[in-house]
């Protein structure tokens, strides 16, 4: 009699594993909290296996449109990395995974009129985020160089 | 004295026979599958041609050999319709009909449909166990695809800038797709729910998720509620830079998913939308476009609701 039972519980779940469709798991924690900012672009790297966006205030939007390239006081770019990994389900797209880099370059001018930038790095340690001191003036330079993608 | 004459059920059975015996014959001879003229076959690699030849001809092509045991009736049926199916999305005989972007697109395709297993059609293999593709032939498909130009397209065309977008959206009228979906810029207000290398087709894009959208990742909620709505806004890509960045180079498109259940009952729930280029010209010869959109998304991620760019682990 147990032996039966065992086999009609083995059949049964054998049967219902075979018929279960397998549930995707979604990932929130890949989400960057942009608050308000704006797409200014959005950045490939293969070499370094990351895909980047680019984000902006109003004031660094309106820089990344202006072909005059003139930086205003209070202009805030937000570089956000995630890792690569391949699209689930499609051979032929990579996507982003886990964030591995929030870089954040605060434009302010000093009384002479020269453009500062505060730039801060922060990177995926764990769970958290932590600040890192780096040097920023290449990363600066990429962050704050972009032509706004051109949208419709 | 022997009675001759049979009994009822000896009649009937006997007249049953008959009429079964006259209808396979006729079904046997009448298979229902027929094969039009092939217009323009595929051209591909040998190697690459004798694994499609072998596993999708039978269904995809106008060259299908039917097997006795597909003439069977009932069975020819089935076999008649699958392969007008079939046909209908992606015939190797009539290469032609497709534009050539969508020839690339169509062998990424096909090279996704045996990654994933949903191709050839379990209850094919079942019966045809040849044209099971195995990994070493999945690898040849796979080297091949990444050959087609599209694999390594750059966009070095001088890029296009819309200088005043909000401006030209005020004055131009509102572009509506063919199943009447109209084009909306809020989605530049909404967050960021996935960046894609869609290098396959030279391609990099930025999808956005409205808050309905972005609360059900949050909260782990699938099928996606009625609400939710997905906007892609794609680009050509630029050459690389010498430290490996690539940059966005023109806009192409805008693709849009709206998640209604009874209105998109028939496409999955989902109403499809694509907009192309600076002018949005609405995608498709008729409403029926976005069958094609929904036959790819429903053979390859039903687990996720119909959709492939959300953050999944």
């Amino acid at each position: 009699m147990f032996k039966k039972s065992f086999c009609v519980i083995a059949l049964g779940l054998l049967l219902f594993s075979c018929t279960q469709k397998h549930q995707t798991q979604l990932a929130p924690e890949y989400l960057f909290d942009q608050s308000d900012e704006h797409v200014i672009s959005s950045v490939i790297n293969n070499k370094q296996n990351t895909i980047s966006i680019i984000y902006g205030n109003d004031l660094a939007l309106k820089y990344a449109h202006d072909t005059l390239r003139m930086h205003t006081r209070g202009e805030k770019f937000i570089m956000v990395t995630w890792i690569q990994k391949p699209m689930p389900h499609w051979y032929g797209t990579n996507m982003n995974g886990n964030i591995l880099s929030v870089e954040t370059v605060k434009v302010s001018q000093n009384p002479n009129g020269d453009v500062l930038y505060d730039y801060q790095l922060q990177q995926k340690d764990g769970h958290h985020l932590v600040k890192r001191e780096a040097n920023n003036d290449k990363r600066i330079k990429l962050i704050t160089g972009q032509m706004a993608a051109v949208f419709p | 004295m022997k009675n001759s004459n049979p009994s009822p059920l000896k009649k009937l059975l006997l007249i049953t026979g008959i009429v079964v015996i006259g209808i396979t014959a006729l079904q046997f001879r009448d298979a229902p599958v027929v094969n039009p003229p092939v217009t323009a076959e595929v051209q591909l690699p040998d190697d690459v041609k004798a694994i499609i030849e072998r596993a999708c001809y039978d269904c995809h092509s106008n060259l299908t050999e039917i097997a006795w045991f597909d003439k069977i009736p009932g069975a020819s049926q089935l076999v008649a319709k699958d392969v007008t199916e079939a046909r209908s999305r992606l015939n190797f005989s009539e290469w032609d009909k497709n534009q050539p972007a969508v020839q690339q697109l169509l062998l990424w395709e096909v090279v996704n449909a045996i990654a994933e297993d949903k191709m050839p059609l379990h209850n094919y293999r079942l019966l045809h166990p040849g044209a099971t593709v195995s990994a070493a032939e999945l690898d040849i498909l796979k080297k091949y695809v990444n050959t087609l130009s599209g694999r390594h397209k750059i966009d070095t065309a001088r890029i296009i800038r819309n200088d005043q977008p909000d401006l030209s959206a005020a004055i131009r009228k509102v572009p509506v797709s063919l199943n009447g979906i109209p084009y909306a810029a809020d989605y530049k207000t909404w967050k960021v729910i996935s960046a894609t290398d869609k290098y396959d087709g030279g391609s990099m894009r930025v999808v956005y998720g409205n808050d309905i959208m972005v609360k059900a990742i949050k909260e782990h909620t699938l099928p996606f509620p009625d609400g939710a709505k997905i906007v892609k806004a794609v680009w050509g890509k630029q050459r690389e830079d010498q430290d490996g960045n690539v940059l966005p180079g023109n806009f192409q498109n805008v693709q849009i998913m709206i998640k209604d259940s009874k209105k998109y009952q028939s496409t999955e729930g989902w109403g499809f939308a694509k907009f192309d280029g600076l002018a949005l010209k609405p995608f498709g010869k008729t409403a029926a476009y976005a069958n094609t959109c929904i036959n790819c998304h429903r053979m390859l991620v039903p687990e996720s609701d119909f959709v492939f760019n959300i953050p999944t682990k």
